[in-house]
């Protein structure tokens, strides 16, 4: 026995018509939703290096970034040489780290000039390389360029290399 | 970007979990089923954002809600069945005065609360029911034979000057 029904209101032709804001607000949002399934918000690493005869300096850092998201710098120094090389270090500007919080540098030999961070490399057998890794937090959105120099004792630049993040809010 | 992912996939699992809970559910929280719906945002908050608190996923986020409720609404008002599936359907629970066991168990509706939603309606008896109907936002709706059998008001005569 089936179960009584009451009296069902008339039906009407079920269609869909939005409103023309309605089209464009959800026409706006589809275009957010798909960009971003697309990773055009997400977090890029990008690679970027410099060479002369005898060093290379290479640099992977966080080309997008997302606040509040934790990011590494990894820097290399390869010495293509067949003098070992002493007194490296390399320079990175303080006005690209103030846009982080959390920072952390391995290994922790550094030197902090009015300026910049100073990582003190050990000696680079000829052939060898060293590395520098640098832990941090994005905490401030925008722009920003930098560049890291590997430098020797007073302070010269042997290689340079430019590099820009984007870090959304 | 897997914000998107994530809040699609705990939206529709919320759905259906809401759907299996039932209809009553929405109309009256008994304290098990408050705590529930109390401790499922706790349990799925860091899901959601992967402890992403940037302005960028919160804004994602949103949208993406957004446009699963507005894509979930449309889809119920468009087609029939998925409004049935997605929103329930109104179940009978009394007929001319006679319970239906199978939907009020199957609803998980006792006599009691049925007493209960009857005094509130200010009705008395079960005879004087036609209907009792379980509604798909969890309230029991209740039509008298009074209210069935109410003649049509007459059209109001015009007076003139």
């Amino acid at each position: 026995m089936s179960t009584p029904q009451p009296p069902q209101p008339p039906e009407i032709q079920r269609e869909f018509t939005p409103y023309p804001v309605q089209v464009i607000g959800i026409g706006i949002m589809t275009l957010l939703i798909v960009a971003a399934l697309l990773g055009i918000f997400g977090a890029t690493t990008d690679t970027v290096q410099a060479s002369t005869r005898e060093l290379t300096l290479a640099l992977e850092y966080g080309s997008r970034i997302r606040y509040g998201q934790p990011q590494t710098l990894n820097i290399a120094v390869t010495n293509h040489s067949d003098q070992p090389l002493e007194g490296a270090f390399v320079r990175l500007e303080r006005d690209y780290l103030a846009h982080f919080s959390d920072i952390q540098i391995i290994p922790s030999n550094v030197r902090i000039t009015d300026d910049s961070y100073e990582m003190l490399l050990d000696p680079i057998e000829a052939g060898g390389a060293r590395f520098v890794m640098i832990e941090m937090r994005a905490e401030r959105a925008g722009m920003y360029e930098s560049v890291i120099v590997l430098a020797t004792g007073e302070g010269a630049a042997l290689v340079t290399v430019r590099f820009s993040s984007v870090t959304f809010p | 970007m897997d914000i998107v992912v994530r809040i699609t996939v705990i939206y529709l699992f919320i759905l259906v979990g809401m759907r299996i809970l039932g209809k009553r559910e929405f109309g009256q929280l008994s304290p098990f089923e408050l705590v529930t719906l109390l401790i499922i945002p706790e349990i799925v908050s860091e899901a959601l954002t992967d402890n992403d608190r940037s302005l960028t996923a919160a804004v994602i986020g949103t949208t993406t809600l957004l446009l699963l409720v507005f894509i979930t609404s449309t889809i119920a008002h468009v087609s029939r069945k998925a409004d049935d599936v997605l929103g329930g359907v109104p179940a009978v629970l009394i007929h001319d005065g006679q319970f239906l066991e199978d939907a009020m168990n199957r609803e998980r509706i006792t006599m009691t609360e049925i007493s209960n939603e009857m005094h509130k309606a200010g009705l008395e008896t079960l005879e004087q029911i036609k209907w009792a109907i379980l509604e798909p936002d969890g309230k029991i709706a209740f039509i008298t034979h009074e209210q069935e059998t109410l003649p049509r008001k007459p059209q109001e005569e015009r007076v003139v000057g």
